[in-house]
């Protein structure tokens, strides 16, 4: 496989996963622009190791975005920066791009989403990083398992008690 | 993505409608980085090369550049453990040595103390290599008169006539050793000095390179850097 192939082949893991990568990193930071450059660190590095011929599958996907996100959040702590952005950046990432979508529909879809999210980032890491993998992102509970290091009863055990918390904190936030 | 059957009525991903869209130019920005990256990596690789080729260089210039010093070095230094003792009737011309031949067939000087001592004539490249073993020059120079004088030699007994043909054959042989060595030893020095020459320029040129690209590089992520501020 020459160089372009490789990128080429490279490219399609990162349409893959990118989406993904993106959800889990915005779970950990609560925040778009280190989410962003989480997102690039973590495919800069699955790419070095690709181009080394390692295998990538979702749990060492999801484990280089851990690191890289857990990495992006130590050096913040070090060194505090100021967001000129939303605090989640929400009002940036949502275009409406339904062209059948009325006003009332898309502005109710927002308020849910913002909803959702900000129960999330309000729950401990342990749960939402879980529930994030697990219902936003959809992956397989030995992926989470394997990503994180975790044994597989335990991921279930920890997505049963985040489902129970989130859905405790929509219930406080429904008028 | 690997996704796991669904067991019972749990759904895969119960709230992935609300999963975020990427921002745009994510993907651009991801796909920009590797390929920066790659870049950058191939250039590395090519310093980390050039890096390698000029320290082998130096280490060569160095080691040559030693055993090219190091005969001067031993020569203008003859306290040095290494430096041997040279043996007088091996290392001086062939007349001297004839001549000294004969005059220990006349008996005459066996006596004298210092008749050991080398004629003042020798090769021009012995007497480079050991100017200190040299003897007083007026004593030796006195002897050699003596020695050599016509009269004495005419003198000499019949018998030895043989004998002095054939250490004159035996210097006559060594003479052409010593030549031999001389020659090679002119031919390895040519080649010393030669290797000497090239591995430093290469070695040099090594090392501009090197710099050159280091500071490349370094002038590259400096403006990465102010592009990302």
């Amino acid at each position: 496989m020459n160089d372009g192939e490789l990128t080429a082949a490279f490219e399609q893991t990162v349409l893959e996963y990118e989406k993904s990568v993106y959800n889990y990193a915005l779970s950990i930071l609560c925040h778009q622009e280190d989410a962003e450059d989480a997102v690039q660190e973590t495919f800069l590095r699955l790419w070095r190791a690709y181009e080394r011929g390692a295998d990538i599958s979702a749990a060492y996907v999801f484990r280089t975005a851990r690191s890289c996100a857990v990495d992006i959040a130590r050096r913040k702590r070090r060194r505090p920066t100021v967001s000129l952005t939303d605090a989640d950046g929400y009002e940036a990432e949502l275009p409406d791009t339904d062209p059948d979508s009325r006003p009332g529909e898309y502005f109710e879809r927002r308020r849910k989403c913002r909803a959702v999210w900000s129960a999330i980032n309000s729950m401990p890491l342990c749960d939402r990083e879980v529930l994030v993998m697990r219902d936003i992102n959809g992956l397989a509970y030995s992926d989470i398992a394997a990503a994180l290091r975790l044994p597989v009863g335990t991921v279930k055990s920890r997505i049963y008690r985040a489902r129970e918390r989130l859905a405790a904190l929509l219930e406080d936030e429904k008028p | 993505m690997d996704k796991e059957k669904n067991k019972g009525n749990e759904p895969e991903a119960a709230l992935g409608e609300y999963a975020r869209e990427l921002p745009e130019g994510l993907h651009s920005r991801v796909m920009a980085s590797v390929r920066a990256d790659k870049a950058r990596r191939v250039e590395y690789r090519r310093l980390r090369i050039t890096a390698v080729l000029a320290a082998a260089m130096l280490c060569i210039f160095a080691v040559s550049s030693t055993f090219l010093v190091m005969p001067f070095l031993r020569g203008n230094m003859p306290n040095m453990p290494g430096a041997e003792l040279p043996d007088p009737t091996e290392t001086f011309g062939g007349a001297e040595n004839n001549e000294g031949t004969a005059d220990n067939a006349t008996g005459e000087q066996s006596a004298d103390p210092v008749v050991p001592a080398p004629p003042v004539h020798n090769g021009g490249a012995v007497e480079g290599v050991l100017p200190t073993h040299r003897p007083d020059a007026d004593t030796a120079s006195n002897t050699t008169c003596e020695e050599s004088s016509p009269t004495e030699s005419s003198n000499t007994d019949v018998d030895l006539e043989p004998t002095y043909a054939a250490d004159a054959k035996t210097e006559n042989e060594k003479n052409g050793l010593l030549l031999s060595c001389i020659s090679n030893a002119d031919t390895g020095n040519a080649a010393l000095t030669a290797t000497v020459v090239i591995s430093g320029l290469s070695s040099v040129a090594a090392i501009v390179l090197t710099l050159v690209q280091r500071r490349k590089l370094r002038s590259k992520g400096k403006g990465k850097d102010r592009k990302n501020d």
